[in-house]
């Protein structure tokens, strides 16, 4: 039940073969740990390779919730999938730095798109490549 | 406006986010910008947070401050928790006595432009921040 909740209110997809995970309400710990959760089980799950979690709707990031955030990120690694945090305001960055918060080398874009972009070398292709339109010219 | 002043009970966990979203209506109020509201509401975010995770009930006390120049917001977060025996330690950065999170109170007074503590061992908490527009 707790578990559908989270789901519509963050409507995690997969999109370009990588697992986009938009956040559009504020955060509490219970959520984070709830995200951080059903972000691992699919990318295990689902063998993803790559993740964007998307805070353009977070407004407030304190310490705990941006550590709860960024581990995720260093989690999913760990299960060989990168994942690309997106769409941090410059409120919630200058408020991070001003706590003195360590991001690690968790990749960071602007917006979700560009974020999908800077995973793409990471992800599988999404077609299989064009083979066999032109068959080899045979060596007599 | 005639409701100036907020009072957040902090007794659960999700109490938190409402104190921190509180004060950034109030930051708005007061006439912060966007990155000023994020900061404030930051800072409450972090004072509540002690609160609930050293004291387990207290509360946070929003108000928009008015003087002649310009407005403020002050925020008093109170608690009758452990209290706490070395502020000095305290206001070091990364020090923490709970679960390696620290108390963030450096961070706090940086976010703001005023930080004041009284706190005494077995007694309680109270932490004055006030940041001026």
């Amino acid at each position: 039940m707790e578990k559908e909740i989270t789901l519509s209110k963050v409507g995690i997809h997969v999109t370009r073969d990588c697992l986009v995970v938009p956040i559009q309400v504020e955060l509490h710990d219970e959520l984070v740990t709830q995200i951080q959760e059903d972000i691992l089980r699919r990318v295990k799950g689902e063998q993803l390779k790559g993740v964007v979690i998307d805070l353009s709707g977070v407004a407030i990031l304190d310490s705990v919730l941006a550590r709860g955030v960024f581990d995720t990120a260093q989690m999913t690694s760990l299960l060989g999938a990168r994942t690309v945090i997106t769409g941090l305001s410059a409120g919630v960055v200058a408020s991070l730095i001003d706590l003195d918060f360590e991001p690690g080398n968790v990749p960071i874009a602007l917006t979700l798109d560009e974020g999908l972009q800077t995973l793409e070398p990471y992800v599988k292709p999404k077609e299989e490549p064009e083979e066999a339109e032109e068959p080899e010219e045979e060596i007599d | 406006m005639k409701n100036k002043k907020k009072r957040v009970e902090i007794s659960e966990e999700v109490n938190i986010v409402e104190a921190a979203s509180e004060a950034m209506i109030f930051a708005q109020i007061a006439g912060f910008t966007r990155v000023g509201q994020h900061m404030v509401a930051t800072a409450v975010s972090e004072l509540a947070r002690n609160i609930y995770l050293y004291a387990m009930k207290g509360e946070v006390t929003i108000r928009v401050l008015e003087r002649k120049t310009n407005k403020g917001i002050q925020i008093v977060a109170e608690d009758n928790g452990p209290g706490i025996a070395d502020i000095g330690a305290a206001m070091k950065e990364h020090f923490s006595t709970s679960d390696g999170l620290g108390l963030g109170l450096p961070g706090v007074k940086r976010l703001m432009d005023e930080f004041r503590i009284d706190t005494k061992p077995g007694v309680g908490t109270k932490i004055t921040v006030r940041k001026w527009v």
